[in-house]
């Protein structure tokens, strides 16, 4: 039995927007090169064909054509997923006031708490063992500067 | 082919023991990479490429090839120990790895697949060094159009074995053209698309959209699946197989490397198909074609022989053309860009003191290989073993670090974990990533001699069919394109 495919109606419908969205955003840079074939040139073709082919999408998923999905997300494993990626962004912010050993090891503690790794002998010597190991590996033999406890925000 | 050359590139890889050491690191490191599930060869190159940007090209480069290799057959020990490949291309190796391992045989499976590495790695390694530069004397040839329609040709390819939906492939090809738009346009200068964000000017920087399709989107599938399960731990037994073993699959071995060099060297074709492939032919040559699939140590030995030949044969395209043999190759064109180095038939021209080293290096890799392989096998073994929930965090740093690494900047960490966000999302809705990443790295190529072969023939589009060699392409794509459609049609009608 043919059933619509809902993600392939939403996502194609997102796609012609976006096709028109870059087609008429790259119109702006027409006239801008010193030939007829400047920077508008390749965008707004690639537009047209993504507009074409997203509109053939869009067909096969109103009538039931187009290819289900063969797994399904786990919802309550998607807002677990959601919330490890909460979790970096903290990090990404305190790293920045805390410097990168600190926070690492915060960091790589929490998550495997969040997780539910059960052992807080293992979380504990997991997060500062690798903390210390990447922070000696990066600043003295890969020669990247890492960040300091300096509380200030780059971007 | 200069040998004069090659031994020079042999003794920058092997008198510097610097290099020689990034060799081991990189086929220890591939070795335990591959052997995760959850984790790819791909993965590994991709997560370390940034990582190399702070060391000497050569020193960077062989630590790659040692991933590249050493992933590709790590995958076979969780393969052949609990049933799971740690890499697409140890799909093949299952079949009679684990009913070996359930034989109480695992010792012996590990081994030959060892050692047929290691005879699969050396012939794709010697055709890569002895081909190469035949075909990029070819390369040399190519003007725009070639260019330009080979970008296509190499698009398509991957495209074709990409997933169950060829018109999703192409959308995702598409999308990733679109992508290389952002930034300054490389002929007339103007910025495209950064909406005043000085961060976007240079275009999305390879390396965090690399972690984010690849190593974020596979983190976050990983904390998605993750269950509450004990692990059990695996048993090697009987290391050693019997001198008859070896000496009787040897011709298999030998075949099966060639088999997976040649395939490999197809664009779009990876480690994966290539082994499959070479399987097929030793099950159907085989006297006794029905032992396949119950524990026959030849299906391992030929599963494993075209997989590692297939390293060697993806890089002849990636380094003769600039068209990478497979999402790794890609990976490791866009290492030897970030270096400075541009792949393609001008490298043999203007670059081989870079080349040769890199011919000796994938040699000297395979002889590591076999070392660290057979030493190692039960501690690797181990490795399957580690708890997900303490290895997962760990690759996630891994991957903040990755992205934040090329360019020391947040916001480049930010765009990996958006687009890896996007990525996990993709994957589920059947749209695959590798066209995105190929495109990533062919888009400027393809835009910028599209437009060069428009002024060329002031505007006449014709010139994509009137010079052979760009037909050809063209023709070829248009063959895989239609070939592909029939075959994910069947699929889905199936």
């Amino acid at each position: 039995m043919k059933r619509l495919n809902k993600a392939d109606i939403v996502s194609g419908i997102g796609l012609c927007i976006l096709s028109v969205v870059v087609f008429m955003g790259a119109d702006v840079y027409r006239g801008q090169g010193t030939s007829a074939y400047g920077p508008h040139l390749f965008p707004q073709f690639l537009s047209v064909l993504l507009f074409v082919l997203s509109v053939i999408l869009l067909v096969a998923a109103v009538r039931g054509r187009s290819l289900q999905p063969r797994d399904t997300i786990d919802r309550r494993g998607m807002i677990r997923a959601g919330g490890a990626i909460l979790v970096s962004v903290v990090y990404l912010v305190i790293m920045q006031l805390l410097g990168f050993l600190l926070s690492t090891i915060l960091f790589l503690f929490t998550m495997m708490t969040y997780l539910k790794q059960r052992s807080i002998l293992i979380r504990i010597l997991v997060s500062v063992g690798v903390a210390f190991f990447f922070m000696f590996l990066f600043e003295n033999f890969l020669k990247i500067p890492l960040p300091t406890m300096d509380f200030t925000f780059s971007y | 082919m200069d040998l004069s050359l090659l031994i020079q590139g042999f003794s920058v890889v092997l008198l510097n023991p610097v290099n020689f050491l990034f060799i081991l690191i990189g086929v220890t490191s591939g070795i335990i990479v591959g052997a995760l599930p959850g984790l790819t060869a791909t993965m590994g190159v991709a997560l370390l490429v940034p990582f190399t940007f702070n060391l000497p090209p050569i020193q960077g480069l062989v630590m790659l090839l040692g991933i590249f290799s050493g992933g590709i057959y790590g995958g076979s020990i969780s393969a052949i120990l609990i049933r799971t490949p740690g890499t697409p291309a140890a799909a093949a190796t299952l079949l009679d790895g684990f009913p070996l391992s359930q034989q109480g045989k695992a010792g012996q499976a590990l081994w030959m697949a060892t050692f047929a590495s290691f005879v699969g790695g050396v012939i794709g390694a010697l055709v890569m060094t002895f081909l190469s530069p035949q075909i990029a004397r070819f390369g040399l040839r190519f003007g725009p159009p070639e260019f330009f329609s080979l970008a296509i040709f190499g698009l398509m390819m991957i495209i074709s074995i990409s997933g169950r939906s060829l018109l999703k492939g192409i959308i995702s090809a598409l999308i990733g053209l679109l992508i290389t738009t952002i930034g300054l346009d490389p002929i007339s200068g103007v910025a495209r698309f950064t909406f005043g964000n000085q961060n976007l000017l240079g275009g999305l920087e390879f390396i965090p959209v690399l972690v984010g399709l690849f190593g974020f989107a596979q983190v976050f599938r990983n904390i998605e699946k993750m269950k509450d399960e004990k692990h059990e731990r695996s048993r090697i037994e009987h290391m050693l197989p019997s001198v008859k073993d070896v000496t009787s699959n040897l011709f298999t071995m030998v075949k099966s490397g060639l088999i997976g060099t040649f395939v490999g060297s197809v664009p779009g074709c990876g480690c994966d198909i290539a082994a499959f492939i070479a399987y097929g032919e030793a099950k159907r040559s085989s006297k006794f074609p029905e032992r396949f699939g119950k524990g026959e140590i030849r299906g391992v030995a030929a599963a494993e022989a075209a997989n590692n030949g297939a390293t060697g044969g993806a890089m002849i395209p990636m380094l003769t053309l600039g068209v990478p043999g497979d999402a790794v190759t890609a990976v490791l064109l866009g290492a030897l860009t970030i270096h400075g180095y541009q792949p393609g038939p001008l490298l043999f021209r203007d670059h081989l003191d870079i080349v040769y080293p890199i011919f000796a290096g994938q040699i000297a890799t395979q002889a590591v290989m076999v070392v660290v392989g057979l030493l190692g096998a039960r501690l690797f073994a181990r490795l399957i073993d580690i708890d997900p929930k303490v290895l997962t965090p760990v690759i996630f740093f891994l991957c903040i670090v990755g992205s934040y690494s090329m360019r020391f900047s947040f916001f480049d960490v930010g765009l990996a974990i958006g687009i890896g966000i996007i990525a996990y999302f993709m994957e589920y809705y059947e749209y695959t990533v590798s066209p995105i990443l190929l495109a990533l790295i062919l888009g400027p190529m393809a835009e910028q001699n599209f437009r060069r072969s428009l002024m060329m023939s002031e505007g006449d589009a014709t010139i994509f069919f009137t010079r052979p060699i760009a037909l050809a392409f063209i023709i070829l794509t248009l063959v895989i394109g239609v070939s592909s459609y029939f075959r994910t049609r069947k699929v889905q009608e199936g």
